[in-house]
């Protein structure tokens, strides 16, 4: 399958967004309300699914367009395709303060798990599908919830997430045990599961939780420094209480719906700390 | 592109890229060789190769060696070098072939003791009602019959006296010379029993008696009008005081009501069962509750020193009246069929318990004074039991 190769450059710092050059006949798909502009010539089409050649006839569109309602993506995804003469440019922003990283799927081995909701653009070609966390523990109390993004393909990918990101390397039986809600992707050959704090007075007062994620190696593992839940529960706690809190409340629970999930979307939305 | 026997896999370790690189290798005989343009060191032996599967949800196969530089990790996810590499793997070195992951960080015993118990915390709010529900509706009967025979006396009388209590609007008690008969015999036949028995007399021509649980029992002057003896109305009694002894009316309520009341009787709550209770007074026994009965009351008339033909008697007046009166019988098992069980229980007896004294009332001077207005055989039309 032939992957469009794109050109990007990220702006910005700590709410970055990134600029993709197109050439040609060339396209990307962006998560939907992530697109920040776009020059003129670049055509901008919804399609049912994620756009990739894998998805073939209608049932296989249904199931792609289900498997993106499940991690939390739009059920349609927004191919940006330069119709004009010449490069022309589209951007993506990030929708909160993190890093924006290009994720070069070739040089990963074709395949990148990503917790949900990462995903921000790709080139056309790369196709998202649910990777369903079948280790309990590692879903109820890993911190990324039962249901992560599996991003596949040859192109290039961005993803996005909170505060800082890091990007290492874990060499062979190599381990790092990760505050767990951190970790954004890793390669699938990374074992992920959770560990106990080890002591019962840790588990109480050392502000950690109960349990560790672990990571233990081969394989590139990307984390970030900020879960955004963990920012917004901060904003919250902070947000004036009492004769403003109604509005405050308003604002924080009702447009963070998808952070701020029920018992269920503890569980199932991950992204505890 | 691939050689023959040549498979796609992903080496990591030193001299391979950081994010591993895309390598090919062949299996043999004696172990692993990766073919590939860096420079790897070795080729490994099969004894020095640790198979597992691993990665994500533990989807992949991992070759793991140690080289003269480190560590070295093969992963391998393509669906026919996996069939191959187990097809050589039970050739060379069987032990290894049982793929299995590791699970190394799953066997860290705390790790698993805790998450297993933060899970149940979790599920078990949701899941015990949920059993407990299922239970509940699973041995419905036999978890009814358990609560039915743990209600106390005291209780059932208490359910008793408001269920009395709203009846007594609709009835006309009479006192009088029947009405100390049948107190009397009552007394008599219930002698020894945890319940205290109120026995009434109402004015009504329907041919009926009945029973509320914790020993109020009334019985309609029509009925008294109906027999013949003072044995048959003992008889009657008998049959209406074993519906109290052995709790057919919250038997049947947990019947008629369902989980409800079964509910209530577990959490010892009779009073709202009061509500429910109003329909207590034209509650019907099953067909088994009016058997048992019939047979357990011929056996305390027996015991009181009566004589049990009294009721046999009375059924016989009852079957010939069947066709005309349809009120008392309609719930109860055809007073033929029933007449015909108590004179084969009767014949069953020996002749003494049998043969006793006759009651000392001149039952038609109680019947000369029965209300006037009670006649002694109009077929009634209510269906009022």
């Amino acid at each position: 399958m032939a992957m469009d190769v794109i050109d990007y450059k990220i702006y910005g710092a700590e709410m970055q967004f990134v600029e993709i050059e197109l050439d040609p006949n060339e396209a990307a798909i962006g998560e939907a309300g992530s697109m920040m502009y776009m020059e003129d010539g670049v055509d901008l089409d919804t399609i049912f699914g994620d756009g990739s050649a894998q998805q073939s006839g209608f049932f296989g569109k249904l199931m792609g367009a289900g498997k993106r309602l499940l991690t939390g993506e739009s059920l349609f995804t927004t191919v940006y395709t330069n119709k004009g003469q010449g490069k022309k440019k589209v951007a993506f922003a990030a929708p909160y303060p993190g890093k924006l990283l290009p994720m070069d799927l070739s040089k990963l081995g074709g395949a990148l798990i990503c917790q949900k909701d990462a995903f921000l653009c790709a080139a056309k070609g790369v196709s998202l599908s649910i990777a369903f966390q079948k280790k309990l523990g590692a879903g109820f109390f890993g911190g990324e919830g039962f249901i992560m993004q599996k991003l596949e393909g040859d192109g290039l990918a961005f993803i996005h997430a909170g505060g800082t990101m890091l990007k290492r390397d874990l060499a062979p039986g190599e381990t790092l045990r990760v505050d767990t809600g951190c970790l954004v992707a890793m390669q699938p050959s990374v074992d992920y599961d959770i560990q106990y704090v080890g002591k019962i007075k840790t588990a109480l007062f050392g502000g950690e939780g109960l349990f560790f994620a672990v990571l233990r190696g081969p394989g590139t593992v990307i984390l970030q420094s900020l879960p955004f839940n963990r920012l917004a529960s901060r904003i919250f706690a902070a947000a004036p209480q009492g004769a403003g809190g109604g509005a405050a409340a308003g604002l924080l629970g009702g447009g963070g719906g998808r952070e701020e999930g029920g018992v269920l979307g503890g569980i199932f939305g991950g992204d505890d700390d | 592109m691939s050689a023959a026997g040549r498979h796609p896999g992903r080496a990591y370790g030193p001299g391979f890229q950081t994010a591993g690189a895309a390598v090919e290798f062949e299996v043999s005989g004696f172990g692993l060789r990766v073919v590939t343009a860096d420079a790897p060191d070795g080729t490994p032996r099969w004894s020095e190769i640790t198979v597992r599967k691993g990665g994500f949800n533990d989807a992949q196969v991992m070759l793991e060696w140690q080289g003269r530089a480190g560590s070295y990790a093969l992963v391998v996810s393509d669906a026919a070098a996996v069939a191959a590499l187990r097809a050589q793997l039970a050739q060379s070195a069987p032990e290894k072939a049982r793929l299995r992951g590791t699970g190394h960080l799953g066997a860290d015993a705390r790790t698993r003791r805790w998450s297993h118990l933060m899970v149940w915390a979790t599920l078990l709010p949701i899941v015990l009602p949920i059993v407990l529900l299922v239970l509940l509706l699973a041995e419905h009967d036999r978890i009814a019959a358990w609560a039915v025979s743990h209600v106390p006396v005291a209780q059932e009388r208490k359910l008793g006296e408001a269920v009395f209590a709203q009846a007594k609007a609709r009835l006309r008690l009479v006192d009088g010379p029947p009405q100390a008969m049948v107190r009397e015999i009552g007394a008599r036949l219930t002698r020894g029993s945890p319940y205290a028995y109120e026995f009434h007399v109402a004015e009504d021509a329907t041919v009926n008696a009945f029973a509320m649980p914790g020993g109020f029992i009334v019985v309609h002057t029509g009925l008294l009008a109906l027999a013949g003896s003072a044995e048959e109305v003992a008889g009657v009694l008998a049959h209406e005081v074993q519906h109290v002894e052995r709790r057919h009316s919250l038997k049947a309520m947990v019947k008629s009501a369902g989980l409800m009341v079964t509910v209530s009787l577990l959490f010892g709550d009779l009073g709202g069962l009061v509500s429910v209770g109003q329909d207590l007074i034209g509650l019907k026994f099953s067909r088994d509750h009016e058997s048992e009965a019939d047979a357990e009351g011929l056996k305390m008339l027996v015991a009181a020193g009566i004589r049990p033909q009294g009721m046999r008697d009375f059924f016989r007046r009852m079957s010939e009246q069947e066709k005309l009166d349809l009120g008392w019988l309609s719930s109860h098992p055809a007073s033929e069929t029933r007449f015909a069980a108590m004179d084969a229980a009767l014949k069953a007896m020996p002749a003494a318990a049998v043969d006793a004294p006759a009651l000392p009332y001149d039952y038609a001077a109680i019947k000369a004074a029965l209300p006037a207005a009670t006649k002694p055989a109009p077929p009634p039309r209510e269906h009022t039991k």
